[in-house]
């Protein structure tokens, strides 16, 4: 059996014998319930309510926090080296006691399970079901909390991160719908966190009998929540909770809110296979949960995430529009629990603090979202680990890239096969939402690009002096101004600006450099616009060289430099100017002849 | 929610000789005596470095899997039915997995991209049921639905869109030797793109700066492209005799998983080659 295999016998079972070449492979019994070592738990809902809760449900929730703690506790080992998946993607068994194994064994349903997980993890399952004789009664996993709750009208999934809230305050601000807001306390500050947020928006409701209901669900292995931090069964188990209180309120059906950009979540980079890039909301996860959940419900029970048409930019400027950007503090995207603290909750180095801090800085909410709040400032704080630097690297990169692309041919080439599982699983024709997709993705790179240009602008100083962090996004950003952003004089600005740098390249210019730069300074060639940029003939003729091969050489050299600019970069016929730094060099130069040395020696 | 893992190149001496090729960086240093290089350098630099991942590849069920259905799909499109053909091989009719019955298939608006999709869905259906599913797998997944795409889709699109015979006949230009070639040539230096990138992705970033290898991160993005001519350039080889071996076992009993293996082993060689050759040529 190979070393990535693993089996869990869940609530007792024992392994089939038909499945014998298992039990060589590392073996982990779970179990729920007193002395045992997975916890279901939802606190807020009353112990009564469990009569609302059908055997298959009840099933369901033991086997997503089976699921998911087995996710927790085994880890995928083997990231650094190359193996190209093997540890990564784990072999899972599952061998599961439950109340309705002949529901579960249903190959139509076991293959839904299978397919779901398989789709969300990118591990391999196999699941039988067997007979729980003595199984727990789903009231010991649920609390003291309201027994009568009337009138809830919505369950949803509730993160506490942007765009969970944004969701709630549309819903129960906006649309005056009474909610359920479910979320998973996986650990206890994120708990607090979520629980402030939720009664934040509830007490903006006047209404008393209109205000949400916040239920938490605590579900993990005891004392093992740390050897794999993906977790990417996370939704699984917090859609199959969800679905439990929506079951226990009559409700058919669950929503998530996330943004379309992160639910797709396309690559970067070539390094992200086979789910490197989380799939939590992603649209066949989502069909594929509806498809099970209608299974389980015995009838169709929806599972939507309507946030999918928007950025996130798009989501904080929808929580702005209904006047709650206030809210913006008190969410939390970061799940890095290493050096959390409550006045910096986020690291700002991870994937969903680059999302938000774009975001917000785009809707021009810096104000509500405080760098302050960052343990490390996403735009211009150091990234000292190269997996820091990639992420904000590539975030910018790719954005870049789908920014410059002209229509969605070349989108869909570069992601055909990442669309080809998106496109089946949503309503209308494929072409239509390939072209969506390209339109979304598109929008997110311009919004990108802006706030880009922007944080530029307003660290162009410390750029200049020297103090911007050389493994920080704005430094690679700075280094795309390349393309056209903007400096202070209008012009690219590319390279390191520190005066210091400046002198030291100067003191190992040749002499012919030097000339060509000083007469060009003399000439006052500084304007790439300037009706007749001089050709090579000319500068040759200007510093008082042959037009030949040599000179020819170093104007080359020069624009290698980045002290010369050629008016072809601005698709113009050509010819030569100083750009902005060619600029100080040629100042030096001469203030270097005025003094009266023939050598300038960088100092 | 929306994460993304990523890790850095390991610390072995060959992986250290690719970090030094590529030229100095933020993240550790690279061998003494090693300077940087032409992109042919570090491309050879890579495969020297991955030999490991190479073998895994000539072997490796799903690169194995996407490959035999590119030659089958192409066989469909000389079937009268092509749709039934295409479902025979195990793809699925468009939007078969949603709601909607199969007669809502609206066959006039077929798109280069439903016939992706559903390539995409056939050949993850099939690594999930054999539990084969790999990185090498994955990245040749996408180099082939890359590949419909770029060579179908200008052929499929018409002045007046798309349907189900402009995809169909787009397809069957590839069904031919010479079109399997173009096909086979256009797969493999996709391929090779993306397994020299899913190494090199794990440093490039550290080579972004003014005084780097790249100045900007255009110039990283255009490095990437870059890498892509290259291999297209290299893989010439495999289009030699992809066209010969695609007309041979088509009419001797037709091509199974199994041939494509082998032939996918013969066109990896065939690749290391000539990448190789060019390390060399251009003083790798």
């Amino acid at each position: 059996m190979a070393d990535n295999a693993h089996l869990l016998l869940c609530n007792g079972a024992t392994l089939a014998r038909a499945a014998r070449s298992w039990s060589n492979a590392h073996t982990q019994e779970l179990r729920t319930g007193d002395g045992g070592n997975v916890r279901i738990e939802i606190p807020l809902l009353a112990k009564s309510l469990s009569a609302n809760v059908p055997d298959v449900f009840a099933d369901l929730a033991e086997i997503a926090a089976f699921v998911y703690s087995a996710d927790q506790a085994i880890a995928r080992s083997g990231t650094v080296t190359f193996d190209y998946g093997d540890r990564w993607i784990r072999r899972l068994r599952f061998e599961i006691a439950v109340r309705c194994p002949d529901f579960w064994n249903q190959p139509e349903v076991s293959e839904c399970l299978i397919e779901a997980l398989g789709f969300m993890t990118e591990d391999a399952y196999e699941f039988r079901f067997t007979k729980n004789q003595t199984p727990i009664a789903f009231e010991r996993f649920l609390g003291f909390g309201e027994s009568n709750p009337e009138g809830i009208e919505k369950v949803m999934l509730f993160s506490g991160g942007i765009d969970s809230l944004a969701g709630a305050v549309e819903e129960i601000l906006h649309n005056g719908k009474k909610v359920a807001l479910v979320s998973h306390w996986p650990v206890s500050h994120l708990g607090s966190r979520q629980d402030k947020l939720a009664s934040t928006v509830a007490s903006r409701v006047s209404n008393l009998d209109r205000r949400p209901l916040h239920y938490k669900v605590l579900a993990n292995k005891i004392g093992e929540i740390d050897h794999e931090h993906t977790q990417r069964s996370r939704s699984f188990l917090f859609s199959s909770i969800a679905s439990v209180v929506a079951r226990i309120f009559g409700i058919d059906g669950i929503d998530f809110f996330e943004n379309g950009v992160v639910s797709v979540n396309l690559p970067l980079c070539e390094q992200e296979k086979n789910g490197r890039a989380s799939r939590t909301t992603h649209p066949q996860t989502i069909h594929r949960l509806e498809e099970l959940l209608s299974h389980v419900a015995g009838r169709r029970f929806s599972v939507k995430n309507h946030f999918l048409p928007y950025t996130k930019q798009d989501v904080v400027e929808k929580l702005a529009t209904f006047g709650h950007a206030d809210l913006l503090s008190e969410s939390i995207s970061c799940t890095h629990t290493r050096g959390f603290t409550l006045e910096q909750p986020h690291c700002g180095l991870c994937s969903q603090c680059l999302s938000r801090k774009f975001a917000t800085a785009g809707a021009n909410l810096d104000a509500h979202d405080p760098d302050s709040k960052y343990r490390a400032d996403v735009f211009i704080g150091e990234r000292p680990r190269t997996v820091d630097r990639t992420l904000a690297e590539r975030f910018v990169g790719a954005a870049r890239e789908i920014e410059m692309m002209t229509d969605r041919r070349e989108f869909q080439q570069l992601f055909a096969n990442e669309l080809g599982r998106v496109t089946p699983y949503l309503p209308g024709a494929n072409k239509d939402i390939v072209g969506m997709l390209f339109e979304l993705h598109h929008r997110h790179s311009v919004q990108v690009g802006a706030v880009i240009e922007d944080k530029m602008k307003r660290n162009i100083s410390s750029y200049r002096q020297g103090f911007l962090a050389r493994t920080s996004t704005l430094w690679f950003a700075f280094e795309l101004a390349k393309g056209g952003a903007a400096s202070d004089n209008g012009e690219p600005q590319v390279g390191g600006h520190r005066d210091g740098d400046i002198r030291e390249q100067v003191g190992l210019l040749n002499e012919m450099q030097r000339c060509i730069l000083q007469a060009l300074l003399e000439k006052d060639v500084t304007d790439p616009e300037i009706d007749e940029l001089p050709s090579q003939r000319m500068v040759a003729e200007w510093a008082g060289y042959p037009y030949d091969t040599s000179i020819k050489n170093e104007l080359t050299a020069l624009v290698k430099m980045q002290l010369l600019g050629n008016g072809k970069q601005h698709g113009r016929r050509g010819g030569y100017y100083l750009k902005g730094r060619g600029v100080q060099a040629a100042k030096l130069l001469c203030e270097a002849t005025r003094a009266g040395f023939k050598t300038f020696s960088g100092r | 929610m929306g994460t993304k893992e990523y890790d850095r190149l390991p610390k072995t001496p060959p992986f250290r000789r690719v970090v030094a090729v590529i030229g100095s960086g933020a993240g550790f240093s690279g061998t003494p005596g090693v300077s940087p290089g032409s992109l042919a350098a570090i491309a050879d630099a890579t495969l020297d470095a991955s030999l490991d991942g190479l073998q895994r590849a000539k072997s490796d069920d799903g690169l194995a899997y996407a490959l035999f259905l590119l030659t089958q799909i192409t066989q469909a499109a000389r079937q009268e039915d092509f749709l039934a053909a295409l479902h025979g091989l195990g793809l699925p009719s468009p939007k078969v997995n949603v709601a909607a019955p199969l007669s809502d298939v609206a066959t006039a608006d077929y798109d280069i991209h439903d016939l992706v999709a559903s390539f995409t869905t056939a050949v993850d259906r099939q690594l999930r049921r054999d539990q084969s599913r790999t990185d090498i797998g994955e990245m040749a997944q996408q180099a082939a639905a890359e590949s419909l795409v770029a060579l179908c889709s200008p052929r499929s699109e018409t002045l007046f869109g798309s349907s189900l015979e402009t995809v169909k006949d787009a397809l069957y230009s590839l069904s031919t030797k010479k079109g399997f070639a173009t096909l086979t040539q256009d797969f493999f230096a996709r391929l090779t793109r993306r397994y020299l990138l899913y190494h090199l992705s794990r440093e490039l970033s550290n080579h972004v700066g003014s005084d780097r290898r790249f100045k900007s991160i255009d110039e990283h993005n255009a490095f990437i492209r870059q890498l892509d001519d290259h291999c297209r350039v290299c893989s010439h080889m495999v289009r030699r005799f992809a066209g010969e071996w695609y007309s041979k076992h088509n009419w001797e009993g037709g091509i199974t998983p199994r041939k494509a293996q082998g032939f996918a082993a013969h066109a990896i060689d065939k690749m290391q080659f000539a990448l190789k050759q060019k390390g060399a040529d251009d003083g790798g």
